[in-house]
């Protein structure tokens, strides 16, 4: 039936290129502007647990104080002999971690950088370039550089990889880079530099030994983890907070969703480009029935139903729908290469933000095809005599 | 053979209480099938709300309106619906829709039809156009048409679907003498060769000679009811 029918909606449309033109583009900027505020919004919170996705172990001890891994807060080290007392539990590790200042050694500009501290003998982290470089920083002032990081902290990559030694201050303190890694940045930091605890020490001097930040536990292969964690949480108690590294980077979600104010602000901007799109769309649907009323009333006085003049306007909206979202989907992959090298944050068209743009788009379209249609009332064949 | 249109003891009143208005008083009229009707009165005589009532376009108030065998005094809204896909509609305006050509226009009218397949519809859409005059004009939009083009697009809008019954409400109004009195003589011509009864409102004299009959109407009344 539907392919049969002369496509009203279409041809009412498409009549004045101008004019489609027009309307499309506003739906364009609405979806790029929906693909824009939820992929910075993913991007900042997937970043803010790009550390805590490298992470190796099979449980995670922290400070109940502790609301972001970036910012962790520090507990005594002699904590972590309460673990090995459990008999599935095979090491524990001390893990330091801080944030110190790095100077760009090509400008000399000073920006926040990570650094993580760990046992010389096990690095924690699961990351490219690790198992590599991790030997070369058992001298002092060494580590390994962390390369997916802002542009500000200078191209350190880059000459590295000419074979040059690069050599920068942390904290006013001369380190070199003795390999690179990849692990991804937050925004509490530019990057990262992954070293031994002793070198941690040294550049962070007013940190103590025993107090660390981290504890990450290696259970015995085949050990049953949640009654290992249930043990743990009964020893701890209140003192530490025992999660699997899932568990930690749900909570840091969590915490980012409830506390940081970036929520907010890109679901106003979300929010903002659906009410462009419901205007524009508004906009074009009513000036269309608003200057064919006698047509309209036309069509009714023929034997055309109500119901036929709605699905005609609803038809037009998803056609805007869709005619807006295949470009606007095409110019968001652009913007989020774009992006993606400015910001170094982990910008991807998933396949859910998709779908979740798709539906706001619908979703805006339908809402003003509905509104628009209650100007059909006004189509009275009666009146066109 | 029953009639086209037969009505008895029409009265309706525009608005409500106080202000209501009576607009027809006790109207009876018959149109016999096939036969042209032309209405004649000064503006403000009901001859509109009667054709638009005879079109199923306002609920009847009060009397009886049989139109093409059903009755409209009883029917609801879908069945008036119904009976309107029956009946063809001429405006003093055309009221095409800008954005379809002239055959798109016309099928516009057959796509009520559903026997009717896409196939069959284009050419049936193609012929009448061709009868009406515009066989080179078919995917013109209205726009590019004259006046008198595109009243004949209406007409053969109204008459593409074969109805009984064609009410017409001053189709010359907007045409100049010339073309007005084509048009309406196309229309009482294919009229005639359909066997579909007319009732036209004018206030054009220059064309009452293609009427079978002629009513008059003054003051919601009826003068001369055949």
């Amino acid at each position: 039936m539907f392919f049969r029918d002369i496509p009203l909606a279409w041809l009412q449309l498409t009549h004045s290129k101008a004019k489609f033109f027009a309307a499309v583009t506003g739906v364009v900027v609405a979806v790029l502007l929906m693909w824009m505020q939820l992929g910075f919004l993913d991007a900042l919170y997937r970043s803010a647990t790009s550390v805590t996705n490298h992470l190796t172990g099979d449980l995670v001890l922290i400070s109940p104080h502790t609301k972001e891994f970036a910012r962790p807060e520090s507990f005594p080290r002699r904590l972590l002999g309460r673990a090995l007392g459990h008999p599935d539990v095979v090491a524990v590790h001390p893990f330091y971690e801080a944030t110190g200042k790095w100077q760009n050694p090509w400008n000399g500009e000073k920006r926040p950088i990570l650094v993580f501290g760990m046992p010389p003998d096990e690095p924690l982290f699961d990351a490219k370039g690790l198992a590599e470089g991790w030997s070369k920083t058992n001298v002092a002032d060494a580590g390994l550089f962390d390369v997916v990081c802002r542009p500000s902290l200078g191209n350190v990559g880059k000459h590295f990889n000419a074979g040059e030694t690069v050599t920068a201050e942390i904290n006013n303190r001369r380190v070199t880079v003795v390999g690179t890694v990849r692990i991804g940045v937050g925004f509490q930091a530019d990057g990262n530099f992954v070293t031994t605890d002793a070198n941690f020490l040294r550049l962070f001097p007013d940190r103590q030994a025993n107090a660390i930040d981290v504890g990450v536990i290696e259970l015995r292969p085949g050990a049953d983890r949640l009654a290992v964690q249930m043990a743990l949480r009964q020893a701890y108690g209140r003192e530490l907070k025992v999660q699997t590294p899932q568990e930690l980077i749900a909570a840091e979600y969590k915490f980012l969703q409830d506390n940081a104010p970036i929520g907010f602000v890109f679901t106003m901007g979300v929010v903002v480009g659906c009410f462009i799109g419901f205007a524009i769309v508004y906009q074009v649907l009513f000036t269309d029935i608003s200057s064919h009323l006698p047509q309209y009333a036309t069509l009714k006085a023929m034997g055309y139903s109500d119901g036929y003049l709605v699905r005609t306007v609803l038809q037009a909206a998803l056609i805007l729908a869709f005619c807006g979202y295949i470009p606007g989907t095409i110019l968001a992959a652009g913007l989020y290469e774009i992006g993606k090298r400015a910001t170094m944050l982990p910008m991807d068209l998933s396949f859910v933000r998709g779908t979740q743009v798709f539906g706001l788009s619908l979703a805006m379209c339908i809402l003003s095809g509905l509104v628009a249609v209650r100007r059909l009332r006004s189509a009275d064949p009666a009146e066109i005599f | 053979m029953p009639a086209a249109i037969d009505v008895r003891g029409l009265n309706y009143s525009f608005g409500e209480g106080e202000l209501r208005k009576q607009v027809l008083y006790d109207v009876s009229l018959t149109v016999q099938a096939g036969s042209v009707v032309i209405m004649m009165g000064p503006s403000g005589c009901g001859k509109t709300t009667l054709l638009t009532l005879v079109g199923g376009l306002r609920t009847v108030q009060e009397g009886q309106v049989e139109v093409l065998g059903h009755d409209l005094d009883t029917a609801g809204p879908a069945e008036l619906v119904a009976v309107r896909r029956h009946i063809g509609f001429v405006f003093q305006l055309h009221n095409l829709l800008d954005f379809l050509t002239a055959q798109q226009n016309v099928e516009m009218s057959l796509q009520l039809h559903p026997e009717i397949d896409p196939p069959m519809r284009r050419h049936k859409a193609r012929e009448i156009l061709k009868v009406v005059g515009l066989g080179d004009r078919m995917n013109y939009y209205p726009a590019a048409l004259s006046g008198g083009q595109r009243q004949r697009v209406s007409i053969a809008r109204a008459l593409v679907a074969q109805p009984q019954l064609i009410l017409a409400d001053e189709p010359t109004a907007a045409l100049d003498s010339t073309s007005g009195r084509q048009v309406v003589e196309l229309l009482q011509r294919l009229a005639k060769e359909q066997g579909a009864a007319v009732l036209m409102v004018t206030h054009d004299n220059r064309i009452l000679d293609l009427a079978d009959r002629i009513v008059h109407m003054e003051d919601g009344r009826v003068l001369d009811a055949g």
